[in-house]
C-alpha cells in the first residue's frame, strides 16, 4: 500500500499506481523513524512457462532444458530408476506451469466488505544513535465522517529502539462498510536533541467495494409456507468460491433448502466474475392449531449468512439484514385446497368434484355458507346450485367441503375468484382469493364442441 | 558492533513488540565486500564466463553456450551460424535455439518476431523435406521441430494484447482476435489437433469427429506424439492458470489426472507432483476441502511406494504445510516447511515459503534472515527468482536502506547465474 499522501496535502489521483510497500514521505524535516506499510494479502503460487525441447533438438541434451530428470548421455543426470513409461511422464510433467512458491503481492489489489483488512506496519530507526519513548497508534475512518473512528493499534511500552532496529506490528481489522476508509498511523517517540514529545503521522487510503450483489431477494407465499428467493452476483474482479449461502431463519420458522449451490462438479463450484446464482429457501412457519388467531402483518424471516474462501483461504463472511416479510393479514376462516376428489384429471365440459378443507380460526361458532358468482368464475363455474350450505363448524375445528364444479374451457385457470364464504351469525364475508390453479384437459372421448357462453344459461 | 554481535542479536527471537536488528548493512562497503560479508566470507565458485570467441561456430558451440547459461552468447552464435549458412532443418534448430534464448532472457516480442519471421510452419514447402529431394533422398515431411511449433503457439500469451493475430495469414474481421491469450489457446488447440491425428486413438480430449490416420503409426513415434500431447494440454492449462481461468484449469487438470492415472504404476513419483499441484490449484482458489483430498491421494499413492524417494516425502510435507498456512497456524506450517528443509536443504521452495510464514507471523526480521540464510547456503543453487523477488519485497519493507542491500543480491546474481535471470526481481 502506498502512503497515498500525508495530510493536509491534497488528496492524489484514484487512478495512482499503487504499490504494496509504501515510501514514506518525510515531512518537514527528516525523522529518525521511519514508517513502512504493506497490505498482507495471503500469497499466491507462481506460474512459470517452462521452455521445452525434445531430445532431437540441437539443445535437446543439455540439462538446462528439463525440470525433471532426462536420460541423456551423461551418467549424473541419468537417474537408472526410470523405465520408459517413468522417462516419458518425466517429459510430460515438464510443461506443467504452476510451481509452488508463493509471491508476495505486488500491488494492493482490491478489497471488500466482509474481508479482513490486515496490514503489516515495520518501523525502522534510521539513525545510528537509539530513539526512546516511541509510540504508535493506529485508527481506521470510514467514510468522511471523522466520529466514525476505530482504534487499531495503540502501543505505547517501546522505550526504546537501538540504531539501525525494527519494530513490527500487524493490525487486523474486519470490514463491514463499503466506501472509503483511510488508515491514520501516528508515531510520536522522544527526540534525541532535546528530549521533546514529537511526532509525525501517515495516511493511507483505501476503497472498500462490495464483494456480492444481492440483486433481488422475492418472497412468495403459498399456503402456509414462505418461499424466499435470492439472486447473488460475484461482483469482484476473479472468480469467487462461495463455501456458505445460508438462511438463518429465525424462532418459529422451519427451514427447507432448495438451492443446488454448490452441488456440481468442483470447477462449477468457483463463481466467475459477473456470474449470478439462484437461491430458493422454504420457511414453514411451526406454529401451534391451538394458537388463537393473531394478526401480525410484519415478521423477520431471518438473515443471509455468507462465507467465501480467497486465495489461500482467505475468509470473507457476511451477514444481511434482517429479511421482513408483510404477511397476508390471517382470516377466521381459511380455505385448503385438498386437490380433486380421488385425484382425478378435470377435463372439458365434465362435471368434478375439489375438495376443501375450511378451519375455523376464530374462538367462536360459524355458520358458514358457499356462494358462487359465475360470472367471476368463468371459465370454471358451479354445477348446480350457486349457494352451498356448510352448517356450523366450532372454533378450531375444520370440516371437508366438496364443491361441484365444471370447466368450460380447456387451459390453466385460477380457482377462488368469485367463490364467497359468508358466515352468516357473525355477517361476514371471506373472499377465498387466488385459492389454486386447476388445470382443465380435453376429454378423449369429448366432441370437441366448446359451447358458446351464453350468460342466460346461469 | 561486530559481525559477532550483530549476529547474536540477528538470532536473538525478539519478545513481543521489541524492537528488533535488522541485518547486515554496510553502506560504505564496496560489492565485492558486501558480498563477503552477505556470505559470511564463504567462498563459492564464480560462474565463468564463456563468450563467442571461445567456442566452435557450430552446434556444439550453441551446446555449450547454452549449458553455460550464456544466452546472450546464445544469441549472437545462432544468428553467426543463420549467416553462414547450412542444411535447412539444421538452420531451423538454430533458429529454434535463438527462439529459446530469446525466452530465456524474457524477449518475449522479438521471440514472437523471430518465429513470425519464418511464415507459416505447417504448409509452407520449403520446410518439407520433399523440396530438398537432392539433400534428403528418403525424408518425408515436415522438418520444422515440434519445440518451434509449440513455442510459436504459446509465444502471443507473453505478449498480452499488443500481438496480431498470424501476419503470414490473411486478416479477416471475423477471427480479429485481440488478447494474446486467446491467440495462444487457439493455436494450442490446432496443435492439439495435430497431435491427436498422429495418435491411434485421438487422443486425449479428442472427440467422435477424430479420423484415424491414413499412414500405420509405429509404437516409438506414437509414444513421442503422446508425450507432445499431454505437454500441449499442459500449457493450455498453463494459459488458463496465468489468466486466473481458473474453472477452466480445473477441469482440464482434473481430466488430465484422471487420464493419466497409470502414473500411479510407472512413475507414482510424478502423479503425486500432478495431485498435489492440482491440490494447490485448489488452495490458490480458496477450495480447502477439494485441496485437503488432493492431498490425501498423494499421500495414499505414496503409501504404496515402497521405498519412497526423498522427493516424495518432501513433497507430501509441503503439502501439509501449505493446508496448514492456509487454515492461518503459520507456526505449524514453519515447521513442516523445516522439516522438508532438514530432508533436502536446498529445496527453494520449503525456504521461500518457510520465509512469508515468519512474515505472516509478524517476524519480519526472521522471514529476511532466513531466506538469506538460504541463500548463503550456496547462491550457485539457491539463488531463484520468486525467493529474490520476495526477499527485494521483505527488505523494502523493512527499512529505507533497501537499495544497498538489493544491490548486493544484484551483484550475487551477476556473479553466480545465468545471463537469463530476471533482474526486474531484484525491484531495483
Amino acid at each position: 500500500m502506498n502512503p497515498l499522501n500525508d495530510l493536509p496535502s491534497p488528496p492524489s489521483s484514484p487512478g495512482s499506481p499503487i504499490s504494496p510497500v509504501g515510501t514514506p514521505i518525510l515531512i518537514n524535516e527528516k525523522y529518525p523513524l521511519s514508517l513502512k506499510v504493506m497490505r498482507l494479502k495471503k500469497p499466491e503460487f507462481a506460474v512459470s512457462f517452462p521452455v521445452l525441447l525434445e531430445s532431437g533438438d540441437s539443445l535437446g541434451s543439455t540439462k538446462e532444458s528439463y525440470k525433471t530428470n532426462y536420460p541423456v548421455n551423461d551418467d549424473k543426470f541419468y537417474d537408472p530408476r526410470h523405465t520408459k513409461e517413468a522417462v516419458d511422464s518425466n517429459l510430460i510433467m515438464d510443461g506443467l506451469g504452476l510451481v509452488d512458491k508463493w509471491e508476495l503481492p505486488n500491488i494492493f489489489g482490491k478489497i471488500y466488505v466482509g474481508e479482513t483488512f490486515s496490514c503489516f506496519l515495520s518501523l525502522h530507526n534510521l539513525t545510528f544513535a537509539s530513539t526512546k519513548g516511541i509510540s504508535v497508534k493506529g485508527e481506521l475512518l470510514t467514510g468522511n465522517n471523522a466520529n466514525n473512528k476505530t482504534v487499531l493499534l495503540d502501543v505505547t511500552d517501546i522505550k526504546e529502539m537501538a540504531s539501525q532496529s525494527n519494530a513490527d506490528f500487524i493490525i487486523e481489522h474486519p470490514l463491514s462498510q463499503p466506501g472509503d476508509h483511510t488508515l491514520i498511523i501516528t508515531i510520536s517517540y522522544l527526540s534525541p536533541l532535546d528530549n521533546t514529545i514529537q511526532s509525525f503521522y501517515k495516511v493511507f487510503k483505501f476503497p472498500v467495494d462490495n464483494p456480492l450483489a444481492m440483486n433481488a431477494v422475492k418472497i412468495f407465499n403459498l399456503n402456509e409456507h414462505v418461499f424466499v428467493h435470492l439472486e447473488l452476483q460475484n461482483k469482484m474482479d476473479k472468480p469467487l468460491f462461495v463455501d456458505v449461502v445460508r438462511l438463518d431463519p429465525s424462532i418459529g420458522y422451519e427451514l427447507t433448502d432448495h438451492s443446488t449451490h454448490n452441488s456440481g462438479p468442483p470447477q462449477e463450484q468457483l463463481m466467475q466474475v459477473g456470474e449470478i446464482r439462484r437461491f430458493l429457501y422454504e420457511l414453514a412457519a411451526l406454529k401451534n392449531n391451538n394458537d388463537p388467531v393473531t394478526n401480525i402483518t410484519t415478521t423477520v424471516l431471518g438473515m443471509i449468512e455468507l462465507q467465501w474462501k480467497g486465495n489461500m483461504g482467505d475468509n470473507g463472511i457476511l451477514v444481511t439484514h434482517p429479511i421482513q416479510h408483510r404477511m397476508a393479514p390471517r382470516q377466521d376462516v381459511e380455505a385448503h385446497m385438498d386437490g380433486t376428489l380421488d385425484d382425478t384429471s378435470v377435463f372439458v365440459e365434465r362435471p368434478f368434484t375439489l375438495m376443501c378443507t375450511l378451519t375455523n380460526r376464530s374462538a367462536r361458532q360459524c355458520n358458514l355458507v358457499i356462494t358462487y358468482n359465475n360470472q367471476k368464475m368463468y371459465p370454471l363455474c358451479a354445477d348446480g346450485s350457486s349457494t352451498q350450505h356448510i352448517g356450523l363448524i366450532e372454533p378450531n375445528t375444520s370440516v371437508r367441503v366438496e364443491m361441484h364444479l365444471f370447466a368450460m374451457k380447456e387451459g390453466l385457470h385460477v380457482f377462488g375468484p368469485g367463490v364467497i364464504i359468508k358466515d352468516t351469525t357473525h355477517n361476514k364475508l371471506y373472499p377465498l382469493g387466488n385459492l389454486s390453479q386447476i388445470q382443465v384437459v380435453r376429454d378423449k372421448g369429448s366432441k370437441g364442441i366448446i359451447p358458446i357462453l351464453n350468460d342466460v344459461l346461469f | 558492533m561486530s559481525d559477532e554481535n550483530l549476529d547474536e542479536s540477528v538470532s536473538h527471537h525478539p519478545l513481543e513488540n521489541r524492537p528488533r536488528r535488522s541485518t547486515a548493512f554496510r553502506p560504505h562497503l564496496g560489492q565485492r565486500d558486501s558480498v563477503q560479508l552477505f556470505l559470511h566470507d564463504k567462498q563459492f565458485p564464480v560462474k565463468t564466463k564463456i563468450t563467442l570467441s571461445d567456442v566452435s561456430l557450430d552446434e556444439k558451440g550453441v551446446r555449450i553456450l547454452a549449458e553455460n547459461q550464456a544466452w546472450k552468447e546464445v544469441l549472437k552464435i545462432c544468428e553467426k551460424c543463420l549467416q553462414l549458412g547450412s542444411a535447412p532443418h539444421e538452420l531451423l534448430q538454430y533458429r529454434l535455439s535463438q527462439t529459446i534464448s530469446l525466452l530465456r532472457l524474457h524477449l518475449h516480442t522479438f521471440a514472437q518476431q523471430n518465429i513470425d519471421s519464418l511464415g507459416d510452419l505447417n504448409n509452407n514447402s520449403v520446410y518439407f523435406y520433399e523440396f530438398y529431394s537432392n539433400l534428403y533422398k528418403q525424408k518425408k515431411g515436415n522438418m520444422v521441430p515440434f519445440s518451434l511449433l509449440l513455442i510459436k503457439a504459446v509465444v502471443p500469451h507473453f505478449c498480452g494484447s499488443d500481438v496480431q493475430d498470424d501476419p503470414n495469414q490473411p486478416s479477416s474481421e471475423d477471427n480479429k482476435q485481440t488478447s494474446g491469450t486467446n491467440i495462444a489457446l487457439d493455436r494450442l488447440y490446432k496443435l492439439l489437433q495435430i497431435c491427436g491425428s498422429n495418435l491411434k486413438d485421438g487422443g486425449a480430449l479428442s472427440n467422435n469427429r477424430h479420423h484415424p490416420p491414413q499412414e500405420p503409426i509405429d509404437e516409438e513415434q506414437e509414444a513421442i506424439w503422446k508425450v507432445r500431447q499431454s505437454r500441449v494440454i499442459l500449457f493450455i492449462i498453463n494459459c488458463h492458470i496465468s489468466s486466473k481461468q481458473y474453472s477452466l484449469a480445473i477441469e482440464l487438470l482434473e481430466k488430465f489426472t484422471e487420464k493419466n492415472s497409470n502414473f500411479t504404476e510407472t512413475n507414482p513419483e510424478q502423479f503425486i507432483v500432478l495431485i498435489s499441484m492440482l491440490g494447490c490449484l485448489y488452495l490458490q482458489c480458496g477450495m480447502l476441502p477439494f485441496a485437503e483430498k488432493c492431498f490425501q491421494r498423494a499421500q495414499s499413492t505414496a503409501s504404496a511406494v515402497a521405498n519412497p524417494h526423498v522427493n516424495v516425502t518432501c513433497r507430501l510435507r509441503l503439502n501439509a504445510g501449505y493446508l496448514k498456512f492456509s487454515m492461518g497456524r503459520y507456526a505449524d506450517a514453519i515447521k513442516d516447511f523445516e522439516a522438508v528443509l532438514q530432508l533436502d536443504p536446498f529445496n527453494v521452495q520449503a525456504a521461500n515459503n518457510r520465509g512469508i510464514c515468519y512474515l505472516y507471523s509478524k517476524d519480519l526480521i526472521s522471514a529476511i534472515n532466513s531466506i538469506e540464510e538460504f541463500i548463503r547456503r550456496d547462491p550457485t543453487k539457491t539463488l531463484d527468482e520468486t525467493i529474490v523477488y520476495n526477499l527485494s519485497t521483505m527488505y523494502d519493507l523493512e527499512s529505507e536502506n533497501s537499495a544497498v542491500k538489493k544491490k548486493t543480491i544484484m551483484t550475487m546474481i551477476g556473479r553466480y547465474c545465468g545471463d537469463d535471470f530476471p533482474t526486474s526481481a531484484v525491484k531495483l
